[in-house]
């Protein structure tokens, strides 16, 4: 189509120009709505892009969502096992505590044994000496019914040696060994013996020591009564070689006094 | 030799070891003598030890020395004396100690010989030895694992030390027999020595082995025994382990490297370095040997004793839980603590006694730790006020010391007073016709002895040690005395002879009474085979089993 108009009616070139006036506007408002539908395909692009990024949140927010009710479900499995965890702990430490009190309690009874048998092991030791006091005296007795039987000369003086006294001081060691005796076995299968720690404690403080007869725990050369200008007993031994023996000392009796 | 009543008494005597200033290895002070008073041993005699404590000593030993040059000297010949005296010293230590003695008779006075110093010297652990050892259980462990072995948890392996008539050998016998006979139990036995009882072993079908002897001086030795054992443990299918006597330690090791439960029967009561000097001499084993013996009895599963004393003893090496006292019996048992008088009569006229004689009888091979030579010289104090008492030892053996008991005798004209009878297996008859069962050892766990006077109806007379105190209450079931010491057991033999027979029937029935709940044999046997049947079902061994060790 030409733009020259001449020629043409003028109505004809009014209406052309009309219609040229009209495309121009209709060109324009078309670069317009394209512009426009450019924007808008680029505005729904953006929003679909949005609706679909808002879906995969959405998606993700069920995940999540869906996560957190499992983590609440484990939450609460946790929970509970917390709970039963912290039951748990509290019976063992009660459990615990229940053990250091036993602990404690064989610790305790480990030293009354342990006191039990230092208690049992001085007990013997005063019987063993009670003992050997009632022997001695049964032997003395021995060998005061030897004499009278032997009808010696010196029998009348042991007779005289009022042997009744020596059958009184026999009687009484033999009292003293029954009691310490009874006491012994009694403690053994006494529960309470734990309990009369105390009164034992309070008795050996005030308990009287010595005993009749040497003070038979110290040799000697430790005995404060063993006179130091006293040289100490003899000991030559010269017995593995029989041959070699000179002589024998005969020696003065070591009596300890103290 | 007499002394007049206002002389003053000879004493004559002397230490022969340790010499003074000498220098002992190990830390156990061996300390031997003799003494006199007036001709005659003294009652008592004490050796203390600086660091060590004190001890009794042993008395009446034979010095056939001191007898030739003393002839006019009636204790003369049994006038040595000895103690083991072990001192708290360390491996690697030295120490100056003094020791002294101190000799007693009642009546007469005290005499104490003059202190002596010596060194001790407790040789360290050698470090080579110990590299050794470790080696050696190696190379046994390796060997070990390439076994495959059945195991039966109704199989026992029993390792003894001798099949010798003896204390320890007898009581085996009797649980064999009952967990045999009696608890469904197949047994198989190793021993150290041989004797009459592998006949017995023959008859209830156990089979034996005789080994090597246990002692072992150096790493080499001991590690290749133990292998050896533990081999044969393992070979044997056993699904469990019982172990006799303190001695057997190898065995103990053996059976625990072998990976079998094990119980080990500790009858000695002996500290383990007493025992150990005993048996070893003044050089113990290697401490690397020294440490399995410690290391075997910390470790082991159970540590059975028959007395509660002797758990005691040995509950340091231990635990607690792993330590039981289990009662054994007797078959005298069936006796029920009684004596027909028709026996009695008959047995006393088979051995010859008068309806008036007062029959004390001891039983036990004769050895100086019984105590033989103080009973006859007590006997020989008594006789003129108890001129019927008659004296019968069961158990006589011709050794130094049996020989010595012999001269003894002749000598103080004891032979219508005194009998000694050679060992028996079956002492039966002279329980039977005694009045007074006399037990003098100074080291006992619960003497068989005493309970077969028991079951017989015979009052005791014991040393007051250990288990026989577990059994005799003094002056109510018998009578207690301190061992070691003439006077105590002179006193205690008067005391018992002045008794009337009424008030001994008493005693006698009081002790059956209070023993009546363990005398059953059978007791034992099922204490014995419920403990090793939870050793074996803890080992988790099933009929069948293969172990793969």
């Amino acid at each position: 189509m030409t733009d020259d108009l001449t020629g043409l009616p003028g109505r004809v070139q009014a209406e052309l120009t009309r219609l040229r006036a009209e495309r121009q506007v209709f060109a324009a408002e078309q670069d317009r709505l394209k512009a426009r539908l450019v924007s808008t395909e680029q505005e729904l692009q953006s929003l679909v892009s949005g609706a679909r990024e808002l879906a995969e949140r959405e998606l993700q927010v069920t995940e999540l969502s869906a996560r957190v009710r499992v983590l609440e479900r484990e939450n609460g499995a946790q929970t509970t096992r917390i709970a039963a965890l912290s039951r748990d702990r509290d019976s063992l430490t009660t459990e615990l505590a229940s053990c250091r009190q036993v602990s404690a309690r064989v610790h305790a009874l480990e030293s009354d044994v342990g006191v039990a048998r230092r208690e049992r092991d001085l007990m013997r030791a005063e019987l063993t000496t009670s003992r050997e006091d009632r022997d001695r005296l049964r032997l003395r007795l021995l060998d005061a019914e030897l004499v009278l039987a032997s009808g010696s000369p010196v029998a009348a003086s042991v007779e005289a040696a009022a042997p009744s006294t020596d059958l009184r001081r026999a009687l009484l060691a033999e009292q003293q060994v029954e009691e310490l005796t009874r006491e012994l076995t009694a403690t053994r299968l006494t529960l309470s013996w734990r309990v009369t720690a105390p009164l034992r404690a309070l008795r050996r403080g005030t308990r009287r020591r010595g005993h009749p007869g040497c003070a038979c725990c110290r040799p000697a050369a430790h005995c404060p009564a063993w006179p130091r200008s006293w040289p100490t007993p003899f000991a030559r031994s010269a017995v593995r070689r029989p041959s070699s023996w000179a002589r024998f000392l005969s020696l003065s009796p070591t009596r300890c006094t103290c | 030799m007499t002394t007049p009543p206002d002389a003053e008494p000879e004493w004559l005597g002397g230490l022969d070891t340790p010499d003074a200033g000498a220098v002992l290895t190990g830390h156990v002070v061996y300390v031997s003598g003799w003494a006199l008073v007036n001709g005659r041993a003294p009652s008592y005699v004490e050796v203390s030890v600086e660091g060590g404590g004190s001890v009794r000593a042993r008395t009446r030993l034979p010095r056939p020395d001191v007898g030739e040059a003393l002839p006019d000297h009636a204790d003369a010949p049994v006038s040595g004396f000895e103690a083991r005296v072990p001192v708290d010293l360390p491996a690697g230590a030295r120490r100056t100690v003094s020791l002294w003695v101190r000799c007693r008779t009642a009546g007469v006075g005290e005499w104490v010989l003059p202190r002596r110093t010596v060194e001790l010297d407790h040789p360290a652990a050698d470090p080579d030895d110990a590299e050794l050892a470790e080696e050696l259980a190696g190379d046994t462990a390796r060997a070990l694992a390439r076994v495959q072995v059945r195991t039966d948890p109704r199989h026992l392996l029993v390792f003894t030390h001798s099949l010798a008539l003896g204390g320890g050998q007898l009581w085996l016998q009797e649980l064999l027999t009952g967990l045999v006979n009696g608890h469904g139990w197949r047994a198989s036995v190793v021993s150290e020595t041989d004797g009459p009882l592998r006949a017995d072993c023959a008859e209830l079908g156990i089979p034996v082995h005789v080994t090597t002897p246990y002692r072992h001086w150096t790493v080499l030795d001991y590690e290749g025994h133990v292998g050896e054992l533990a081999r044969f443990a393992t070979c044997s299918g056993a699904g469990v382990a019982l172990v006799n006597t303190l001695g057997a330690f190898v065995a103990a090791d053996a059976a625990r490297r072998a990976g079998l439960p094990t119980a080990w029967v500790l009858h000695e009561s002996f500290t383990l370095p007493d025992f150990a000097y005993q048996n070893y001499g003044p050089v113990k084993p290697p401490h690397a040997v020294w440490a399995r013996w410690e290391s075997s009895l910390a470790e082991v599963d159970r540590l059975l004793f028959v007395a509660d004393a002797t758990r005691e003893l040995f509950l340091p090496y231990s635990k607690p839980e792993r330590c039981r006292t289990i009662r054994y019996g007797t078959p005298m048992w069936k006796f029920g603590g009684h004596t027909r008088p028709e026996l009695r009569r008959q047995a006393r006229e088979a051995l010859g006694f008068a309806d008036d004689d007062v029959v004390l009888v001891t039983l036990g091979v004769v050895e100086a730790r019984k105590g033989h030579g103080l009973l006859v010289s007590a006997m020989e104090r008594l006789r003129h006020a108890h001129p019927r008492a008659r004296l019968s030892i069961v158990g006589m053996k011709w050794s130094t010391y049996g020989r010595a008991l012999i001269d003894t005798v002749r000598r103080a004209g004891l032979e219508d007073t005194v009998r000694l009878v050679p060992v028996q297996r079956d002492p039966l008859p002279w329980l039977q016709a005694a009045d007074l069962f006399v037990n003098s050892s100074d080291i006992e766990s619960l003497p068989r002895s005493i309970l077969e006077a028991v079951c017989c109806g015979i009052p005791v007379a014991a040393t007051d040690v250990f288990g026989a105190r577990e059994m005799i209450v003094d002056g109510e079931s018998g009578w207690l005395f301190e061992p070691n010491d003439l006077d105590a057991l002179t006193a205690a033999l008067l005391r018992a002879l002045d008794t009337t027979a009424a008030r001994r029937t008493e005693m006698a029935r009081a002790a059956h009474t209070a023993l009546a709940d363990w005398l059953d044999p059978a007791g034992y046997a099922r204490d014995y085979s419920a403990v090793l049947a939870e050793l074996a079902g803890q080992h988790g061994a099933t009929e069948e089993t293969t172990v793969d060790r």
